[in-house]
C-alpha cells in the first residue's frame, strides 16, 4: 500500500508520545488543507497532542486494512503473541480518528482480557478520546467495562475499591460535561459510578450535593445537571442515617422564620405532625433528611437561581420535581394512599379544543384554561391529613406567591409560570386557584 | 425583553409539500461511492443506515435503484455464523442494534429466510440479563434501547416466548421517572428518544398499563416549541428526528391530538433541502437519510397524503405489520 510506511511512522509517533507523556492533556485533529510543509502531521506541544487532518484519510485506510486482517484471529485467540502485543498502537490510531467504531473498542477489551493492556493506560487513553469527543458513549461504556472488572475482582478478594477510581471518573465526567452541553452520556456515567461506589464511600454524597449546586448555578439551562441533582436528592430517600447537611437545615429554618436552635426533628413535627407510631427511628431520620433537602432546594436553591436567571424551563421542571416529591413524601409519612403516583392512570384530562389559540398546543397553550380533569381532585374533594398540615400551608402560600411574582415578568416567564400552575393542578392535583 | 427560548426562526417561503422526487434521488445517490473516505468512516453504522434509507424509499412508494437482491445479499454476509448476531458491516462485530435493522429490512422485503433466523433468536435470547435488561452485545453494555431492539426483533420473528418477558418489563418499568418519561437506565434522565423505545417496548409486550399516560403525554407535548418543531429534552433545539420519537409515542398513548399538528408539519417541511433533497435536523443544515426517514414517518403519522402509512411502534410500513399480523397495543 502506497501510504503504509507513512502511516506506520505516524502511528508509532502517536504511540510514543502517549506512552511517555503521562500528563498528556488532550488530543485533537487539526483541520489542514494538505501537506504543504512536507513534515510530520503529528503536532505535540506542552502536553497537547494533535494530528493534521490531511493525513487522516490515508492513515485510517491503513488502520482498517491492518485491523480487519487480524480481527477474527484475535477474537478466536489464535493470534500470534507478537502480533497481539503489537496491535494497540494501531487501535489507538483508529479510535483517535473514529471513536464510534465499537469493533475497535471490543478488540481493546480482548487485549485487556488477555493481560496485554493494563487498566491505568486504558483509563488514560479513553480519557484522551473524551477530550476530543466529549459525548462518546463508546468511551464511557469502555470505562464502565473496565470499572466493573475492577469492582468484581476487588469484591472477590474482599477488598474495597480505591476512592481514586471514583474521583478519576468524577473528574472525567465533569470535563466532558463542561465540554458539551446537556451531555447525556457523561451524566449517565456519573450516576452509574455513584451507584456503584457510594456504598463504599457514603461521605461522597454531601460533596456531590455541593458540587451539583454549584453546577446548576453555573449552567441554569441544562436539564442534565438538574437531573443529576434529582438523582442525588433521591438517594436521601433511602438514607437511614441522619446525613442531612447542617447548612441546609439552618437555611430552611431561616427561610421559614423558625428558630433554628431546635432539633431537626422539631422541624419535621412542625411541618407534618408527630411521627406515626409505626415509624422506626431510622425511618424518621430518613424523613428528616429528605424533607430538609427538598425544602432547601425549594426555598433556597431555586429561589436564588430564579432571582438571577428567569425564563428557564429547566428550572421550572426542577421545581415540579421538588413539589411532586414533597407531596409524595408527606403522603407516605402520614400514611395516606399515594395520590401523585396513581393519578396519571386514573384521571383523564380533556382539553377543550375549540379554544386553541394561535400559539402552542393543548398543553403549552396557557390561554386555554378550559381544560377538565375528570377525576380525583384530591385536595378539593375532602380535606385529608396532608391538607391539615403546616407543610400544606407553607407550600400553598409559597407556590401562589412564587407564581404571582413570576407572572409579573416577561411573557415567556409568565407562560412558564402558568404552565407550572396548570401542571400542579392537572397532574399532581394541587389546585392553587 | 428578548426571549431566551432556544428555538429556530422559520423563513417565510417554506415549500409546503414533500419533494418526493428529490428525496428519492437523494437516498439513491447517498454514499454510493464505496471507495470514498467518508463511506469508510460510516462503516460502523451501515446496516442501520440501510434501514433508514430503504424505509424512507418504501414510505415514498419507491424501491432501491440498486435492487433489493443486492441488499439482501449484503445483509447475509453480515451475520456472524457463530453467535447468530448481525454486524453493521462485513468484518465488524455483531450488535443488537444492527441485528434489529437487518431483520426490519428483511421483513419489509419478505426475505427473512435469507438469514439464519434461529441464530438471530439465539443471539437475542443470550443477551438478556438476570434483571431482565438486555445487553447490546456480549460485552454487557445495558440500555433500554436494547430492550426495545430485543422485543421488536423477536416479535417480527414470532419468537417472543424465548425470553422472560415479565422480567424484561420489570426492567423497563424501573427506568420510569417522576415526569412520566424514561431514560436509558434506571435513574437516567427522561429523553424523548428513549421514551419512544420504552413506550414502543411496552406497546409490543402489551404492557402500556405501566405508563402514566397523561403525565407522559404532557411532558411530550411540552417538547413543542413556538416554531412548531419538537426537541427531545427541555431547553434544547428542535430536531426533525424528535418529530418521530415524540409523535410516535403520543400516537401510541392516544394523545396525538394534543399536538399542534399544522405547526409541526410546517417545521418538518422547512427541514427539506430543496436543492439536494433529503431532510436535515433543522432548516438549513445538511440533509441525511436518518432525518429523512424520520421526517417522512412523522408526516405519515400526521396524515400526509401519498406517504405510506407508517406503524408508530415499529417505524415500518403499516402494510408489512398487517401482513405479519402483529398487533402492538395502543391506548385510547
Amino acid at each position: 500500500m502506497e501510504y503504509s510506511s507513512m502511516s506506520e511512522r505516524i502511528l508509532r509517533s502517536l504511540e510514543s508520545i502517549i506512552k511517555n507523556d503521562l500528563e498528556l492533556e488532550d488530543f485533537t485533529i487539526v483541520p489542514t488543507e494538505d501537506n504543504s510543509k512536507n513534515k510530520s502531521p503529528v503536532l505535540y506541544e506542552s502536553h497537547h497532542l494533535g494530528l493534521e487532518s490531511w493525513c487522516v484519510k490515508y492513515v485510517y485506510q491503513y488502520i482498517c486494512t491492518e485491523l480487519f486482517k487480524v480481527r477474527k484471529s484475535l477474537a478466536e485467540k489464535k493470534l500470534g503473541y507478537l502480533i497481539g502485543e503489537n496491535l494497540n498502537y494501531i487501535l489507538m490510531g483508529g479510535l483517535f480518528i473514529n471513536p464510534d467504531v465499537n469493533t475497535f473498542w471490543n478488540m481493546k477489551r480482548e487485549l485487556v482480557e488477555s493481560d496485554k493492556l493494563g487498566y491505568e493506560e486504558e483509563f488514560r487513553f479513553s480519557k484522551l478520546i473524551l477530550t476530543r469527543k466529549h459525548k462518546s458513549n463508546e468511551a464511557f461504556a469502555y470505562r464502565r467495562w473496565l470499572l466493573k472488572r475492577i469492582l468484581e475482582k476487588m469484591s472477590k478478594n474482599g477488598i474495597p475499591p480505591s476512592i481514586g477510581n471514583l474521583e478519576n471518573e468524577l473528574a472525567v465526567t465533569s470535563a466532558a460535561a463542561d465540554g458539551s452541553q446537556n451531555n447525556y452520556h457523561a451524566w449517565t456515567h456519573r450516576i452509574w459510578c455513584m451507584e456503584h461506589f457510594l456504598p463504599y464511600f457514603p461521605d461522597i454524597l454531601a460533596r456531590e450535593m455541593h458540587f451539583s449546586e454549584k453546577w446548576i448555578n453555573e449552567h441554569v439551562s441544562e436539564n442534565t445537571g438538574y437531573h443529576y441533582r434529582q438523582f442525588l436528592i433521591n438517594l436521601f430517600k433511602s438514607h437511614r442515617q441522619l446525613v442531612m447537611i447542617p447548612r441546609y437545615f439552618h437555611e430552611v429554618t431561616k427561610r421559614l422564620n423558625l428558630f433554628n436552635d431546635d432539633e431537626p426533628i422539631q422541624l419535621l413535627i412542625f411541618l407534618l405532625g408527630k411521627p406515626p407510631k409505626n415509624k422506626s427511628l431510622e425511618d424518621i431520620s430518613k424523613y428528616i433528611n429528605i424533607m430538609i433537602v427538598l425544602l432547601y432546594e425549594l426555598l433556597a436553591v431555586i429561589e436564588n437561581i430564579n432571582d438571577m436567571f428567569t425564563e428557564h424551563e429547566c428550572l421550572w421542571l426542577h421545581r415540579r420535581y421538588i413539589l411532586y416529591n414533597l407531596v409524595q413524601i408527606a403522603d407516605e409519612y402520614l400514611g395516606e394512599p399515594n395520590n401523585t403516583a396513581k393519578q396519571g392512570k386514573n384521571a383523564s384530562i380533556c382539553f377543550n379544543h375549540e379554544s386553541q389559540s394561535s400559539y402552542g398546543n393543548a398543553v403549552t397553550n396557557i390561554v386555554n384554561e378550559n381544560c377538565e380533569a375528570k377525576q380525583p381532585k384530591i385536595f378539593k374533594s375532602q380535606p385529608n391529613k396532608f391538607q391539615s398540615s403546616n407543610l400544606y400551608c407553607v407550600l400553598t402560600e409559597r407556590e401562589k406567591e412564587f407564581i404571582t411574582r413570576n407572572c409579573a415578568g416577561s411573557a415567556t416567564q409568565m407562560n412558564l409560570a402558568r404552565r407550572y400552575e396548570k401542571w400542579l393542578k392537572l397532574i399532581v392535583g394541587f389546585d392553587l386557584t | 425583553m428578548a426571549t431566551l427560548i432556544k428555538d429556530v426562526k422559520l423563513s417565510d417561503n417554506i415549500v409546503k409539500k414533500v419533494l418526493f422526487e428529490k428525496h428519492i434521488d437523494f437516498i439513491n445517490d447517498y454514499g454510493q461511492d464505496e471507495n470514498n473516505y467518508e463511506y469508510g468512516m460510516t462503516d460502523y453504522l451501515r446496516i442501520s443506515g440501510m434501514y433508514w434509507a430503504l424505509t424512507a424509499l418504501d414510505l415514498m412508494n419507491s424501491e432501491p435503484a440498486q435492487g433489493k437482491d443486492k441488499v439482501v445479499e449484503y445483509i447475509k454476509q453480515c451475520q456472524d455464523p457463530q453467535s447468530g448476531g448481525i454486524s453493521a458491516c462485513i468484518g465488524h462485530d455483531p450488535h443488537i442494534l444492527h441485528t434489529l435493522s437487518a431483520v426490519q429490512i428483511l421483513a419489509m422485503y419478505d426475505q427473512l429466510n435469507a438469514i439464519d433466523t434461529d441464530g438471530v433468536v439465539r443471539y437475542i435470547q443470550g443477551l438478556q440479563q438476570p434483571d431482565g435488561s438486555f445487553a447490546g452485545d456480549k460485552w454487557g453494555e445495558i440500555d433500554t434501547r436494547f430492550s426495545f431492539c430485543a422485543v421488536m426483533t423477536l416479535s417480527l420473528l414470532k419468537k417472543m416466548d424465548v425470553i422472560n418477558v415479565e422480567k424484561a418489563v420489570d426492567f423497563v418499568a424501573s427506568c420510569k421517572n417522576f415526569d412520566g418519561g424514561f431514560g436509558s437506565r434506571p435513574l437516567s434522565e427522561s429523553h424523548a428518544g428513549l421514551i419512544y423505545c420504552c413506550v414502543g417496548f411496552l406497546s409490543i409486550t402489551n404492557r402500556l398499563d405501566i405508563v402514566d399516560q397523561e403525565t407522559l403525554a404532557w411532558w411530550l407535548c411540552e417538547r413543542q416549541l413556538p416554531s412548531g418543531g419538537l426537541n427531545g429534552r427541555p431547553e434544547k433545539l428542535p430536531d426533525v428526528c424528535y418529530s418521530w420519537w415524540v409523535l410516535s409515542s403520543l400516537t401510541i398513548l392516544g394523545r396525538l391530538h394534543w399536538i399542534d399538528a399544522e405547526a409541526l408539519k410546517t417545521f418538518i417541511f422547512a427541514c427539506q433541502d430543496t436543492e439536494t433533497g433529503g431532510f436535515a435536523d433543522r432548516p438549513g443544515d445538511v440533509a441525511d437519510p436518518f432525518h429523512t426517514v424520520f421526517g417522512l414517518a412523522a408526516l405519515s403519522l400526521l396524515g400526509y397524503e401519498s406517504i405510506q402509512k407508517v406503524n408508530p411502534t415499529y417505524c415500518m410500513p403499516q402494510r408489512i405489520i398487517d401482513k405479519l399480523e402483529l398487533k402492538p397495543q395502543y391506548l385510547s
